[in-house]
């Protein structure tokens, strides 16, 4: 049977990414991707002289099984601080096709292994 | 028609396998045309990955700069473990997607480690432009 794959984003503060991949890796999965990017939400408008003030985030993409998602998504919440939902957001997206996995599936392999 | 057991066991296959059919046609309604393409690679392939998705009629293409994490625990000792990576957003079509990934990983080689990873997502709903752009009739 094909193995089914998730996109797990998570969206945090700049300096936070860190501890999002960390708590990935303990909870599964391999590692990650980071992108910057600038936050606009409602509750961060602040502005000094007149110049709004947009948020630096963190966008980090983690390339999970399904199996392994909601682990590794209640380790983020939980190791990143994001149960308020203050501080970041993570959501997934399924994935339909996918390369690039061989070591990934290696790894799985020898856990099962041991 | 005799309303015996039997028959009446076979008009409830009947409708249920016709039930079935209506509700794979609305799935299939509903399902989507268009796909995100990711494609993450080290920076110096950005190029190299772009005019192959230029030359497959992939028109819509967003690069994005970004950061890998290697797992190996000697480069994280050695503050090796960030890499710079290029990430290639664009959009193509459910029916292509298999070539395009096919033809992907025979230039890049994905099998092999460290050399990038290629994914799609499934997009459900995208305005009327981007549809029409991409030659599909509503």
């Amino acid at each position: 049977m094909e193995k089914k794959f998730e996109l797990i984003i998570s969206i945090v503060k700049r300096g936070q990414s860190d501890k999002v991949v960390s708590a990935s890796r303990e909870a599964g999965a391999t590692g990650g991707t980071i992108i910057y990017g600038r936050g606009t939400s409602l509750r961060n408008n602040d502005s000094i002289m007149g110049m709004k003030i947009q948020p630096e985030k963190e966008v980090i993409l983690t390339l999970v099984e399904e199996s392994t998602k909601e682990n590794v998504m209640k380790k983020i919440c939980k190791d990143a601080g994001l149960d308020s939902g203050k501080d970041g957001i993570v959501f997934s997206l399924p994935v339909n096709n996918i390369l690039g996995t061989k070591k990934f599936l290696e790894k799985e392999k020898d856990k099962k292994k041991k | 028609m005799n309303f015996n057991h039997n028959n009446i066991l076979k008009c409830q296959n009947i409708l249920a396998s016709l039930k079935e059919e209506k509700m794979e046609e609305k799935v299939n309604k509903k399902s989507p045309i268009i796909e995100l393409l990711m494609v993450i690679v080290s920076r110096e392939d950005d190029e190299k990955a772009m005019k192959i998705l230029d030359n497959l009629h992939v028109d819509l293409q967003l690069l994005s700069l970004g950061f890998g994490t290697a797992d190996s625990t000697l480069s994280d000792y050695l503050g090796l473990d960030i890499k710079e990576k290029a990430i290639i957003f664009s959009i193509i079509k459910l029916k292509d997607s298999e070539d395009i990934l096919k033809i992907l990983n025979d230039k890049f080689n994905f099998k092999e480690k460290n050399t990038g990873v290629a994914l799609t997502i499934p997009i459900k709903s995208a305005t009327y432009n981007l549809i029409d752009k991409m030659g599909f009739v509503l």
